[in-house]
């Protein structure tokens, strides 16, 4: 992407003078606008996480004082003992991996057929991933089900995974990568006579790593945060991926903050050390979404 | 399987679609078996419901009815009389229209301020993406809390400084916009990262060039920076409201849909008639609308931003 000759970066955004203390001021102000925008970015999180932190009797009386005077884990076990939370991240974490299994397997083989292929059709299969691209999955959830409830598969693993290992992102984007790589390695690995096969596993797959990490990461953080469609075609309290288990607690517990943030907490707390620990594959995998091609 | 049986089973199923018409009989067989699983996906769970949803917006159809009767345009014109869907509609490109004022100028703000790479930008991006990455239900969790009339930070900070509070999610004409606020909150950062994406594509080479010839700061923003990222912010512009669209699980969790309403969208209003209701006829009509709107954003899209890409 972008060639990481250090310009200084003021030099590209063209605001303030190139000497002096115009610029000593530009980047001070750059600095504040910046630190006000992560603190907003990040305050609600810390107040939902102090706010589990408090007794909840406590939580109405102390609203002036933000921190904690007498830290409590207490929200955290009763929220869990009163709800098969751990029942709702199992079900996330299958679908989740199921989800990701899939979409790497099936994606990164037609993303290379795409790319390298050529065969009959292979232009009707492109427009069919591009033209699918655009169909919001929300608009076709009402015949899908009636298409799930057809094939008796309402309220299983399946039909929540299928709708998402269907989606065409994934597709395109290995698409892309494969297109970036020389044709001549497959050349000289049909001369040493590797089969297509052969070539997609030893040689692309080890090549694609780092766009097969960003597409896990990204489908990963996708799945865990689906919501309308298990909602829709799952029936069954025990069947319920993390995040719609959490929506129903809403009503249940409209007064309990305290333990509605710990359920929050617990809910976002993957996905947050995920990123936190591969920041940039997360933010590469929404970059993507954007790059032409 | 081994490697084998896969040639055979692969040459098999060329040999079958060679023999219907289907394919060259040359082309190498792998290369089919390698896209029909994905190819039998899109057929199965988009195509043949895609199809399906107009098919279904013509009948009358509740689930466990035995016949769902024909009714040609009805729902179609039920929806044109129905106050709800308008409310809903208005509520929906009230959504996307503040994510265009206010989500995507600041998005492309923060991310020129990144591109300044000053000292601790790792920090700030990190921070600032930090709602992108988590889920809809949890930050709605956490602003309902934060908007709560009583006790909510909002308010309480609010009455410490002397100002009127109120009841943000419960009151008919703050509910949207309190729904939008959190949401412009929770989106920002995926914007700005492909706006910082974009500028990142920006050659080097060309401001250097520029500064040979003795541009100064504001002229390089406007006469390099601006028709460069021209693209990026159509596709930004473009991709916002196609997801605005979308809007559900925030009222859902917020609002669900109160008071009396005031936050229905199209998508909550296609879920309460779909899965509330169980009027699927109805609810379909609605989905139709939907990827109607949504077609015709991303022709929009089509035109300007994939007019050079090779199909």
């Amino acid at each position: 992407m972008s060639t990481d000759l250090d310009l200084g970066g003021e030099d590209r955004i063209g605001t303030g003078r190139a000497a002096g203390t115009g610029q000593y001021v530009v980047k001070a102000l750059a600095h504040g606008i910046l630190i006000v925008a992560s603190a907003l970015a990040i305050i609600p999180f810390a107040y939902a996480l102090l706010t589990s932190l408090k007794p909840e009797e406590k939580i109405f009386t102390t609203m002036a004082q933000i921190i904690p005077a007498e830290p409590t884990v207490m929200n955290y076990v009763n929220i869990w003992m009163q709800n098969p939370l751990d029942r709702w991240i199992f079900n996330s974490l299958l679908l989740a991996a199921g989800v990701v299994f899939f979409t790497l397997l099936l994606d990164s083989l037609a993303g290379f057929a795409l790319a390298k292929g050529d065969f009959k059709g292979q232009r009707f299969v492109y427009l069919l991933v591009v033209g699918t691209l655009i169909v919001p999955p929300q608009a076709i959830v009402v015949p899908l089900y009636i298409e799930m409830s057809q094939f008796n598969l309402v309220n299983t693993y399946w039909a929540v995974m299928f709708l998402y290992i269907a989606n065409p992102f994934g597709v395109f984007m290995m698409r892309q990568f494969f297109l970036s790589v020389p044709d001549s390695y497959l050349e000289a690995a049909r001369m040493d006579g590797c089969s297509t096969l052969q070539i997609y596993t030893r040689i692309m797959l080890p090549m694609a790593k780092p766009a097969l990490s960003s597409l896990a990461v990204f489908t990963f953080t996708f799945i865990w945060g689906a919501f309308l469609w298990p909602l829709i075609v799952l029936s069954d309290n025990a069947m319920y991926p993390l995040q719609v288990g959490l929506a129903g607690l809403t009503g249940q517990y409209s007064s309990q903050w305290g333990q509605l943030m710990a359920a929050a907490i617990i809910a976002a707390f993957p996905v947050i050390t995920a990123y936190l620990l591969a920041q940039k594959t997360f933010m590469e995998g929404i970059a993507l979404t954007g790059s032409k091609g | 399987m081994s490697t084998q049986s896969v040639r055979e089973m692969s040459k098999r199923v060329s040999e079958r679609l060679a023999d219907a018409g289907f394919v060259d009989a040359q082309t190498n067989p792998t290369w089919y078996l390698i896209v029909i699983p994905k190819v039998l996906l899109f057929g199965l769970i988009m195509i043949v419901p895609f199809l399906g949803a107009f098919y279904v917006s013509l009948h009358q159809w509740a689930p466990l009815a035995q016949t769902h009767p024909f009714v040609g345009l009805e729902n179609y014109v039920q929806l044109l009389h129905d106050k709800v869907f308008w409310k809903s509609l208005q509520n929906t490109v009230f959504y996307a229209g503040m994510l265009l004022l206010f989500d995507v100028p600041i998005a492309l703000g923060l991310a020129l301020l990144l591109n300044m790479k000053l000292k601790g930008t790792r920090f700030y991006s990190a921070a600032i993406f930090l709602p992108v990455v988590t889920s809809w239900v949890v930050v709605s969790l956490i602003w309902t809390w934060i908007y709560s009339p009583t006790n909510g930070i909002l308010n309480v900070s609010l009455a410490s400084l002397g100002l009127p509070t109120y009841d943000w999610l419960g009151n008919r004409a703050l509910a949207m916009p309190a729904v939008t606020a959190m949401s412009i909150w929770k989106h920002i950062g995926f914007n700005m990262v492909i706006f910082l994406a974009g500028l990142g594509s920006i050659p080097d080479h060309y401001y250097e060039a520029a500064i040979v010839d003795g541009a100064n700061r504001w002229q390089r923003f406007r006469y390099i920076t601006l028709p460069l990222l021209k693209p990026t912010a159509f596709f930004v512009i473009v991709v916002t409201m196609i997801f605005s669209f979308r809007v559900y699980t925030q009222v859902y969790v917020m609002t669900n849909g109160g008071p009396v309403h005031a936050t229905y969208t199209l998508m909550y209003y296609f879920w309460e008639q779909g899965f509330g209701q169980f009027n699927y006829g109805y609810a379909s009509a609605m989905a139709v609308v939907l990827l109607v709107i949504v077609f015709g954003l991303s022709i929009l899209q089509q035109r300007t931003w994939g007019s050079d890409v090779e199909y």
